[in-house]
């Protein structure tokens, strides 16, 4: 698993994890650019999953099969999943879910690159 | 955090706050049941009791996740035994893996007061529990 893509990936989390907590200290709704960003990051994410499977594929076989599998599958709703959940709710605390969604992803990228990299 | 925000959302409606600890749980809903899915399918025979109380600690979190992000007195009340058996289960688990380390050689979500998961495990209880609280005062004003 591509170690660039993962430091990608976390770092687009950090940014726009920031970015949403900065929203809600500032009580600003939740813009365009800020969706744009989510979306650069679902693109890291998806790029890094594609990764992980190009890996299996290819013979990379984890010790934690199984966990890092499902680290894979999960990955790609993340992001949606939270955003929908933010943006059901326009208050502004519920923008913070934004955050809590890019942490998971980013400790979820950094965890299966962990798993990928103890192999057999 | 910041203060409860009181925008009369309609009505029903999970809304603010509430709807990041939502998010919360349905992250540790989903990372405890997978981990105890994975654990109990691949080496249940090492652990058994650490694996049944991740198993435990998943449902938990299922039950709070959707008590919180539902609406009505019985969903209420789903969520206040969930985040109350949580909390519960973080402490004595969390106590019990520091005294007797042997009964639990595998880690659960709750081993160490959650001390691997940055003891949100241990902070997400107490928060959804003052969060129900309030929610209950707000719903019935001091007359």
């Amino acid at each position: 698993m591509s170690g660039v893509l993962v430091a990608i990936t976390c770092a687009l989390c950090l940014v726009l994890g920031g970015w949403a907590v900065v929203t809600v200290a500032r009580d600003r709704r939740v813009g365009r650019a800020l969706l744009t960003g989510l979306a650069v990051v679902e693109l890291s994410v998806l790029a890094t999953v594609v990764d992980g499977v190009v890996a299996l594929a290819t013979g990379t076989r984890p010790v934690e099969l199984a966990t890092s599998v499902a680290y894979l599958v999960v990955a790609p709703f993340i992001l949606p999943a939270g955003t929908f959940w933010a943006l059901a709710d326009r208050s502004r605390p519920s923008t913070l879910v934004l955050a809590v969604a890019c942490f998971a992803v980013l400790v979820i990228a950094y965890r299966a690159f962990l798993l990928f990299a103890v192999t057999r | 955090m910041s203060a409860p925000d009181r925008t009369p959302g309609r009505p029903g409606r999970t809304t603010g706050l509430g709807r990041v600890l939502v998010a919360l749980y349905a992250v540790f809903a989903i990372a405890a049941v997978s981990r105890a899915g994975v654990q109990i399918a691949t080496d249940f025979h090492e652990a058994p009791l650490a694996y049944l109380l991740s198993a435990l600690a998943g449902v938990v979190y299922v039950l709070a996740t959707v008590g919180l992000g539902r609406s009505g007195p019985r969903w209420r009340r789903v969520a206040w035994v969930a985040c109350s058996v949580e909390l519960l289960g973080v402490l004595t688990v969390g106590t019990l893996s520091l005294a007797d380390a042997q009964a639990f050689p595998r880690s659960t979500v709750w081993s160490g007061y959650g001390s691997g998961y940055v003891f949100i495990p241990l902070v997400l209880p107490v928060l959804g529990l003052i969060y129900l609280r309030r929610e209950s005062r707000a719903a019935r004003p001091p007359a």
